[in-house]
This record gives C-alpha cells, sequence and structure tokens, in this order.
C-alpha cells in the first residue's frame, strides 16, 4: 500500500514534463485566465455554461500564404482596388517575415469619398457561456499617407456577432499628424509582463463579448479617406484568443498558471528535499550516535549534551529563523532540514551502539588488534544498519512536512513551485481559500506521500527487526 | 540525591540552555548577510552623515561585537527585545499581547486534545481489536500525517467562506477597534473571543488528538493484563473505575513525557494555524517579520518560544519527578 502511492508519486515526478505541457511558474506566455474552473466541473449540473480555452485563428502570424484562405475580405469598392495579397518577406517584429498587404490605389477604382475595406474570418463559437476573457492582437503599418494632411487610414478591429451587433475592439488612425510608415501595436499600460494585446478586461463592453454559442467574426476594417490616392495597410499577427472559463484538470491560480502542473512538479520537490535531507540527517545522526557510543566518556558526554540541547530547542522557529538568514532557496532548505532532524537518531544509535560494544563479537575484534575505526566500521556498523534504513525512510516524510511548513510560512525558492507554496499563495491571494480545487489537492498529496513513507517505515521495521514482530 | 537536589540540577540545566539558546540567537543573526536596516536607515533618506550614523547607533549597529552581545543578553533577559526594524518601536510592547494570544490558543487546544486524546485511547485499548479501536488507530495515523495549515485551510474553506459560521479570523470583531464600538459587557466580549477561537482551536486539536490517543492506547495495552486489574475486577468494580482509576493512573506516565515533547510541536502548530486565521500571536508576527526582514522582531520571537518549550520541559521534569515515586533522580 504504501509502496503502492510513493512508487505513484515517484512516476509522477519523474514524468512531471512530459505529463503536463506547461510550466509551473512560466509568465511568459498566457496559457489560461486567471481562476478558472477544473474542465471537468462542465459534467457537473448548473455548470453547463463554462467555456474552454479556444482559439479560432490558425496561423494569426501569417507564416505561410495560405493563411490567407482562412480569411474573408469584402469592400464597398466596386473596382480592383483596395485588393488584399500575402507578402512574404515583411512582417512584424515579434513573428517574423509574413504578413498581410491591402493596397488601394485610387485611379483602380470607380468609387468616390471614403472606402472600406473588411478582413474577417467566421467562426463558431461552441460555448453557451462566455469566455472568462479574451486578449486579441494586430500589428498595423501604413505607408504612402504621411504627407497628406491630416490621417488618411483608419484601422478598426471589431467582433461581429452574426445578428449584427458589431463590438469595435481597438482603433488606430494613420498619416498626416498621426504616426505611420511603423508597426503600430495595441498597448496597455501596466501589463508589461505579456506582449502589447488588445484585452477584454480593458476594452469597453468587453464582458458582453461571446455571451452564448454561434457565429461570430472578427477581423479588422480598414477606411481610406477621400484624401488617400495611394496607400498600403500591412497587417500582421491578428490574432484573438478566447481563455474560458474552465481549463485544465484543476484549474488555474490567480494569475493563470496550471494548477495541476504546480502539482505534479510539486512532488519532484518533495522528493528531492524529503529524500535528501532525510538523508542527510541520518548521516549526521549514524555518526555522532555511533562516536558517542563507541568513544565513550567525554566524548559521550560532551555529544549528548549537545543532542539534548538540539532537542529543546523549538524546531520550527529555529528552521525559519535559519532559512529566513541564510535566504529562501531550495539547497538551503534541504542543509537547515537536514541538520535539525538528527537528535532522536544520534541517541538511538548510541544506545544500541552501547550495547553492542558490549558482545563477544566486538570484543574478539579487540583481541585480533582491531583499531577503533576498524571495529566500528566493520562489526559495528553492519549491526546498525537496520535502524538506519528504517529511519531513513520515517525521516523522509518529516522533511516533506518541514519544507512544506517552511514553504507556507513564505519562505519558499521563488524559482520553485512546491505543495507548500501552492498553499501559501492561496492563502494570500484574495479569493484563493475558497478555490477548493487549489487547496485540497497539495494537502492531500503532502499527507498521502508521508503516509507512504510512515507505512513503508513499518514495514521496513517489521522485515528488519524480527524481534519487534512478537510485541505488536 | 533527593527531589530538591533534582529540581536544582534541573533549574540549572534549564538556565544553561537559555545561554545556550540566546548565544545561539545571536550568532546566526550575527551571520546574516546584507544591510536588514535599509528600511530604517537607509542611507539615502538621511540628509548628513551624522544623522545616518545616529540612526545606526539607536540600533546599536556600530558598537563593537562584545558591547553587542552584552546589550543583547541584557535585551533577552530583560525582556526588553530592542527596537524592531520594521516600526522602529519597542519589541516588547507588543510581544505581551501576541505571547499570551499564543499561550491562550495553545494551552486551550493542549488541554482540550489530552482531554478527549486520552479518552478515545482508554476506550480503545479497552475494546482492542473492535471497530472504535481500529477507526480511532486509523484516524490517529492519518491526522498525524496532515499539515496543519491544510486542515486550519479546509475548516476556514468549510466552516467560514461556505457555511459562514465563525469568522475567518483575528481574535474579536475588527469593528471593536473603531473608538467606541468596544463591547462593555464583559461575557459579550468573552463569548466573541471563543467564538473566533473556535476554529483555530479546533485545527489544532484534530491534529494533536492522534498522538495522545495513540500513546495512551499502547500503555494502557500493557497495564490491562497486569494481575491487579484482574483483582478489581474480581472485586466487582464498575468497567468505568477500573478503567479511569485503577489503570490509567499508571498508564498515564509515558503521557507526560509526550506532553512536554508535544508542547514544542504545539507551540509550531500554533504558529502556522495563526497565519492561517490572521489570530495576532507570535506566529502572525514570524510571518510579517519575515516578510519585513525584521531581525530583532525574529530573534525576540525566536528566544521566546525557546524559552516557553524550555520552561514546558522543566515542568514535565518536575511533575514526573513528584508523579513516578520510582524515578531515580541521577
Amino acid at each position: 500500500m504504501g509502496l503502492a502511492i510513493l512508487i505513484f508519486f515517484a512516476i509522477v515526478a519523474v514524468t512531471a514534463p512530459w505529463l503536463t505541457p506547461y510550466d509551473p511558474l512560466s509568465m511568459s506566455e498566457r496559457i489560461a485566465a486567471d481562476y478558472t474552473y477544473p474542465t471537468w466541473f462542465k459534467y457537473l449540473p448548473g455548470n453547463e455554461k463554462l467555456s474552454e480555452n479556444f482559439q479560432p485563428i490558425k496561423d494569426p502570424s501569417f507564416t505561410t500564404e495560405n493563411a490567407l484562405q482562412e480569411w474573408t475580405f469584402t469592400t464597398n469598392s466596386s473596382g480592383q482596388s483596395p485588393a488584399v495579397r500575402y507578402i512574404s518577406n515583411v512582417g512584424s517584429p515579434t513573428s517574423g517575415p509574413g504578413c498581410v498587404s491591402i493596397s488601394f490605389n485610387r485611379t483602380q477604382t470607380e468609387a468616390t469619398g471614403g472606402i472600406k475595406a473588411l478582413l474577417t474570418k467566421e467562426f463558431y463559437y461552441p460555448y453557451q457561456g462566455p469566455p472568462k476573457r479574451f486578449l486579441g492582437k494586430i500589428y498595423v503599418r501604413t505607408t504612402g499617407v504621411e504627407d497628406l494632411p491630416t490621417w488618411g487610414v483608419e484601422v478598426k478591429v471589431s467582433i461581429e456577432e452574426t445578428e449584427g451587433q458589431r463590438y469595435y475592439l481597438w482603433s488606430v488612425k494613420q498619416g498626416g499628424n498621426y504616426t505611420s510608415e511603423v508597426w503600430i501595436t495595441p498597448s496597455i499600460t501596466g501589463t508589461s509582463v505579456y506582449p502589447p494585446l488588445i484585452d477584454s478586461y480593458t476594452v469597453d463592453r468587453g464582458g458582453e463579448m461571446f455571451s452564448k454559442q454561434g457565429n461570430y467574426r472578427y477581423g479588422v476594417e480598414v477606411l481610406f479617406t477621400q484624401d488617400v490616392q495611394q496607400a498600403t495597410v500591412n497587417i500582421d499577427d491578428l490574432d484573438i484568443k478566447l481563455y474560458g472559463t474552465a481549463f485544465g484538470f484543476l484549474g488555474t491560480d490567480d494569475i493563470g498558471r496550471d494548477i495541476f502542473t504546480q502539482l505534479l512538479y510539486g512532488a519532484r520537490i518533495s522528493f528531492i528535499v524529503g529524500l535528501l535531507a532525510a538523508f542527510l540527517s541520518v548521516t549526521i545522526g549514524l555518526f555522532l550516535g555511533l562516536f558517542s557510543g563507541y568513544l565513550g566518556r567525554i566524548v559521550d558526554e560532551l555529544l549528548m549534551r549537545f543532542t539534548d540541547m538540539f532537542l529543546v530547542l523549538p524546531e520550527l522557529p529555529l528552521l525559519l529563523v535559519l532559512i529566513a538568514v541564510l535566504g529562501p532557496t531550495i539547497w538551503n532548505q534541504v542543509i537547515t532540514i537536514g541538520f535539525l532532524g538528527w537528535m532522536g537518531f544520534a541517541r538511538m544509535v548510541r544506545s544500541q551502539v552501547l550495547s553492542l560494544k558490549e558482545r563477544p563479537f566486538v570484543e574478539a575484534g579487540k583481541a585480533l588488534g582491531g583499531g577503533k575505526l576498524h571495529i566500528i566500521s566493520r562489526h559495528i556498523l553492519p549491526n546498525v544498519m537496520n535502524l538506519v534504513y528504517v529511519t531513513l525512510a520515517m525521516s523522509v516524510p518529516y522533511a516533506i512536512m518541514s519544507e512544506a511548513y517552511v514553504s507556507f510560512l513564505g519562505l519558499y525558492d521563488p524559482t520553485i513551485m512546491t505543495w507548500g507554496r501552492m498553499l501559501h499563495e492561496a492563502l494570500i491571494r484574495p479569493f484563493g481559500v475558497e478555490k477548493w480545487w487549489w487547496i485540497v489537492p497539495p494537502g492531500l498529496c503532502i499527507a498521502a506521500i508521508s503516509t507512504s513513507f510512515i507505512l513503508i517505515g513499518y514495514a521496513l521495521d517489521e522485515i528488519l527487526n524480527p524481534k519487534l514482530r512478537e510485541r505488536r | 540525591m533527593g527531589l530538591r537536589g533534582y529540581i536544582i540540577k534541573r533549574i540549572l540545566y534549564s538556565i544553561l540552555l537559555v545561554f545556550l539558546v540566546i548565544t545561539l540567537n545571536f550568532i546566526i543573526f550575527m551571520l546574516m548577510p546584507g544591510n536588514p536596516l535599509m528600511r530604517l536607515a537607509n542611507p539615502a533618506r538621511f540628509k548628513t552623515t551624522e544623522q545616518y550614523e545616529d540612526q545606526l547607533r539607536r540600533f546599536g549597529l556600530l558598537d563593537p561585537i562584545e558591547v553587542k552581545y552584552a546589550k543583547y543578553v541584557n535585551n533577552m533577559l530583560t525582556l526588553q527585545f530592542g527596537y524592531s526594524y520594521f516600526s522602529g518601536s519597542l519589541i516588547s510592547n507588543e510581544m505581551s499581547t501576541r505571547l499570551l494570544n499564543t499561550l491562550v490558543l495553545s494551552i486551550s487546544c493542549e488541554v482540550i486534545s489530552i482531554i478527549i486524546g486520552i479518552i478515545i485511547g482508554v476506550i480503545a485499548a479497552h475494546k482492542r481489536g473492535g471497530f472504535f479501536d481500529s477507526v480511532s488507530v486509523l484516524f490517529s495515523v492519518i491526522t498525524n500525517a496532515l499539515p496543519v495549515f491544510w486542515v486550519g485551510m479546509l475548516l476556514l474553506l468549510v466552516f467560514s467562506f461556505n457555511l459562514h459560521l465563525f469568522p475567518s479570523g483575528f481574535t474579536y470583531p475588527p469593528q471593536w477597534a473603531l473608538p467606541g464600538r468596544w463591547p462593555t459587557n464583559f461575557l459579550v466580549e468573552i463569548q466573541f473571543r471563543l467564538w473566533h477561537l473556535f476554529l483555530p482551536v479546533t485545527t489544532l486539536v484534530i491534529i494533536l488528538i492522534g498522538s495522545y490517543a495513540l500513546i495512551t492506547r499502547a500503555s494502557m495495552l500493557e497495564i490491562l493484563s497486569e494481575d491487579y486489574l484482574v483483582t478489581a475486577r474480581a472485586k466487582g468494580l464498575s468497567q468505568r473505575k477500573i478503567l479511569f482509576k485503577h489503570a490509567f493512573k499508571n498508564a498515564s506516565l509515558p503521557l507526560i513525557t509526550q506532553i512536554a515533547i508535544a508542547f514544542g510541536f504545539t507551540l509550531s502548530g500554533a504558529i502556522v494555524t495563526e497565519t492561517v486565521f490572521s489570530y495576532p500571536g507570535l506566529g502572525l508576527w514570524i510571518w510579517t517579520a519575515i516578510e519585513y526582514v525584521d531581525y530583532p522582531a525574529l530573534q525576540a520571537i525566536f528566544f521566546i518560544i525557546a524559552l516557553c518549550v524550555i520552561i514546558a520541559n522543566f515542568l514535565a521534569d518536575l511533575v514526573y519527578g513528584m508523579v513516578d515515586p520510582r524515578i531515580k533522580y541521577e
């Protein structure tokens, strides 16, 4: 039983990168909206309106000529102009070469006055409820209008419901006093983490859009005023991503990171910290116990007083103080947890050694001229190894728990996501505690992994120390 | 050596420990890197170097190390603790209320969980192998492996955010702090305070019951097969009297040691529980002190907690020496 849980977590820890495609901490690219529900909530009654991530546009950065095929081009002009075509050698600064060009030449068209051109994509939005958030993206560059007395081209990004309701998300005027000739993109003040975007949180009436299932048109409207004789509008990275209200196995945290991913990667840290710290403390305890027990007298007295002192110190506060001073990195956690967990084991080894050193085989070893080191390493050490294995298994949960406590209290390594840190963040973020799919799994994992090590410890104890069997 | 000698020896040993803790505490914070006083003594914020040095002197940062140590030991022993790097005020002002809150929390948890744990343990041992026994053992093993703060968060989620039965934090309703809102009726105050104490106490009790129940059960099982209990049964004493008066009295010795050992654990648990419930005790203080890199406060808190644990250990030794006449005062 214990072994099964342990093997399960070990596999999870090792295979985490293959089990989940995301990075537990990455902020560079948004993968989902904040505080989304787990996807399987959709199948619960009353949650039919949950939506998932939806990305209608396949090749937003126009990397190949085929990208243009998913778009529809319409215009109110009756001539050959404006016309749309694909350009392979020009592109926005972020996505490399490849973009769309809408060129206008007044001599080729019969219409007078302002001319409109529309480049849209129609898609079917399959969810009954609105997305949590959507982000649109566009890069625009207009050439040929800088000499006009005032603006000559206006580019608007819009969403149109098929029933007719149209929302304008963003617009820019170019030519004259307005900037042209360079790539222009919508920017949101204050959110420098993400690339410049059209954000439903900041757009007027952003929450009303995509409120039901149906067909929607997303695209740009380009208006050439009557003053314009000749102009070219390059458009690139024309994209919209709808971030649903449900995502992944366990939803997302307050800044849109996948909780399931964090959980998987947390298993790794628990194993690393648990095993290394337990190994460290058992090694220290073993050596101190061996020498204290075998050498006896003044060494024994000194070492045992030292041990007593450490036993009395309150462990968690000391741990916190030490890590706060040393700096919260994972190696400091391992070292401090390891250095604070050896006392009980040292005493156990010592008492075992005290009885072992009176045994005849030790005496025989001495009589044959064995040195102290030789006797300790060859005769006594093998006899306490049983204790070592059992204590090793029993110290791992202690170390895992200590790590969780320390991380929970905020002394986590900022580059690593652990279960304790997940709970820390859930506690300090607004409404975090109310999201049970965020706070329940890490705690369960800590409990399960600790219990499995304890059960293995018991099992080892019974196998290695057959004398105990009668007592139980 | 008699009882008196034993007590004196324990007192001397405890005092030695206190000094060791003080020194260790000093060494740890001597080794810390960087300038923690950037907030209160940032050179850029002072017009003249004299002002800057005045500020440093106020915090005793310009003294040579032996003077620092002497001042520091004096601070700790007089329970003054110096000035906070964060607020600049005396730490001792805040210490008393914080310490009181933490002690109220941990001692009430300790008492409640000992009582419940003993009752569960005794009954489980009595009905050994029965349904109650296996359920309580399973419960104890599972709760032992649960992180305290997680249990607290679950209780918070269920009873505070979903059912709205209990407040989510603090020791009294926050609006009391406004002028003129403090309740005049003492009973009302007590009632509200208990109401706020309920969830943190429950959290810790859930975690603590298990170990007490297991220890009571184990030592009861050893005692229950003794001959004198057969005699008691033969005399026709009631089951309850046999269990609690005859058997438990002798089985309680290991429990006393466990209580002393667990007190440190309870304090640690209280620290973590406090942060979950924004309960203004030492634990919440550690949390904020860590956040604001307030080393003197951390030093003081650590010292006080260590002091509490040392005192608890001393009391346990004392009680152990008095309760068990067989003990040899070595």
